[in-house]
């Protein structure tokens, strides 16, 4: 039942997203649903799942941003990598915690995916891929996972 | 803390691969897209590049081993080949030496019809090895209307001398000029200076009666000059070899070019000449 549930809630995940990049482009940057589901398999899930959950992942991000398909694939996968090793060392427990952890690594993530799209292929779109983004996710993904039922729900702790 | 639940577990450094090669996939997804001024793609360029060499190299190397392979087949059997053919060249060479001397005749007998209407050869049948420039035998005789003071000379019209007796039926003797007795009357073709040509017994003969303030050079052709009413006129005597000042004439050596040819076949001609 609880798995069940988990894939309803990763799938919900996604189809905000998907809806969200094709009914509302403008914001395409403002906030990614997708992230947290990556962040989640890189904390509850294997290795290997996670790190080809966040290529797949990304690569979704890829196509419906309009970007460079390759580009969100990259830095999701080598983010991803860095929080399986970060969430072994950071207690799930605290919402602080998981706040600061999607944050600092969406904005690394972004920040990769900056370097690509600014300086080789010349788009601006930085303060919203930068900042906004990474705060909104994170407070979005703190909401959503920080309370107790949730929690258990999802097996975070 | 917090644990995750790992049903198998996977060393660091596979991880740190499983996460390199997929970098390393997604790296090649980006630059494909990253167009250069070339207006290729950067993966398209890098790989061109990469590959470029190996590709040159490898036709450098088909086509050496082709070419050595052709060439092993093309040499195959080339001794035999370079054998036949060098019999066939000698055989070759041979006819012409022999093509070359028959024409030789013939454009001298040409020659001859030409500038004497009436002529005969004739063939050396003995030499005097005590004096080799004063007499030869020649194996035409008074039964070929060979007769006394007609003009011999060479298969390149060079002159030899003149018939002198004794005339047999077969045979008849020719006084070369190179024979001490007798002589001829000739001119030097460059300034065409008139004297008289006389045989040394040697190789050679002697222009005589050249006043000693004519310029005469080392290499002048000496004709006949008709003058003395025993060799027709025109007829090459030899080359002015060396030229010795006297009080009032010049001593001028001239070699017959008779000298230096074979002297196996002789031409007699029987009537004066037809110019």
């Amino acid at each position: 039942m609880k798995r069940k549930i988990k894939i309803i809630y990763l799938a919900l995940l996604i189809v905000a997203q998907v809806l969200l990049w094709r009914n509302y482009p403008t914001f395409r940057f403002n906030i990614d649903f997708l992230y947290l589901i990556i962040v989640y398999l890189a904390i509850r899930s294997s290795f290997l799942t996670s790190i080809l959950a966040a290529t797949c992942l990304g690569i979704i991000a890829d196509y419906f941003s309009g970007g460079v398909m390759g580009v969100f694939a990259f830095s999701r996968t080598l983010t991803t990598y860095l929080l399986t090793i970060a969430s072994r060392f950071v207690d799930l427990r605290k919402n602080f915690f998981i706040f600061m952890m999607i944050l600092i690594s969406l904005f690394l993530s972004n920040l990769m995916a900056n370097i690509f799209f600014y300086f080789i292929f010349n788009f601006h779109i930085t303060v919203n891929l930068l900042f906004i983004q990474p705060l909104l996710t994170a407070l979005i993904g703190t909401v959503m996972v920080g309370l107790n039922p949730v929690k258990e729900l999802l097996d975070v702790y | 803390m917090p644990f995750k639940q790992e049903t198998r577990e996977i060393r660091q450094e596979r991880k740190t691969l499983i996460v390199a090669i997929i970098l390393f996939i997604n790296l090649i997804l980006i630059s494909s897209q990253i167009i250069l001024r070339n207006q290729r793609s950067l993966l398209q360029t890098v790989v061109g590049n990469l590959v470029t060499p190996f590709q040159v190299a490898w036709q450098s190397g088909s086509d050496f081993v082709v070419n050595q392979w052709q060439r092993y087949f093309f040499l195959r059997g080339i001794y035999r080949r370079y054998q036949s053919l060098k019999e066939v060249q000698t055989k070759l060479k041979y006819q012409n030496f022999l093509m070359k001397k028959e024409l030789r005749d013939l454009q001298a007998l040409q020659g001859l019809t030409v500038q004497f209407q009436d002529y005969l050869v004739a063939r050396v049948i003995a030499v005097d090895s005590n004096f080799p420039y004063h007499v030869v035998v020649i194996d035409r005789g008074s039964s070929q209307q060979v007769v006394e003071n007609q003009t011999v000379i060479n298969l390149d019209g060079d002159l030899v001398g003149r018939i002198v007796k004794p005339i047999t039926l077969f045979s008849a003797a020719v006084r070369l000029i190179t024979s001490s007795i007798g002589g001829a009357g000739a001119y030097l073709e460059s300034n065409r200076l008139e004297g008289f040509v006389t045989g040394n017994g040697n190789a050679s003969c002697t222009f005589k009666y050249l006043l000693g303030n004519r310029p005469v050079k080392v290499g002048d052709r000496v004709l006949t000059s008709g003058t003395d009413r025993l060799f027709p006129p025109f007829i090459v005597i030899g080359q002015v070899t060396a030229i010795e000042k006297d009080y009032l004439t010049q001593n001028i050596q001239v070699k017959p070019y008779f000298v230096d040819k074979p002297i196996k076949h002789l031409i007699v001609i029987r009537h004066e000449e037809k110019n």
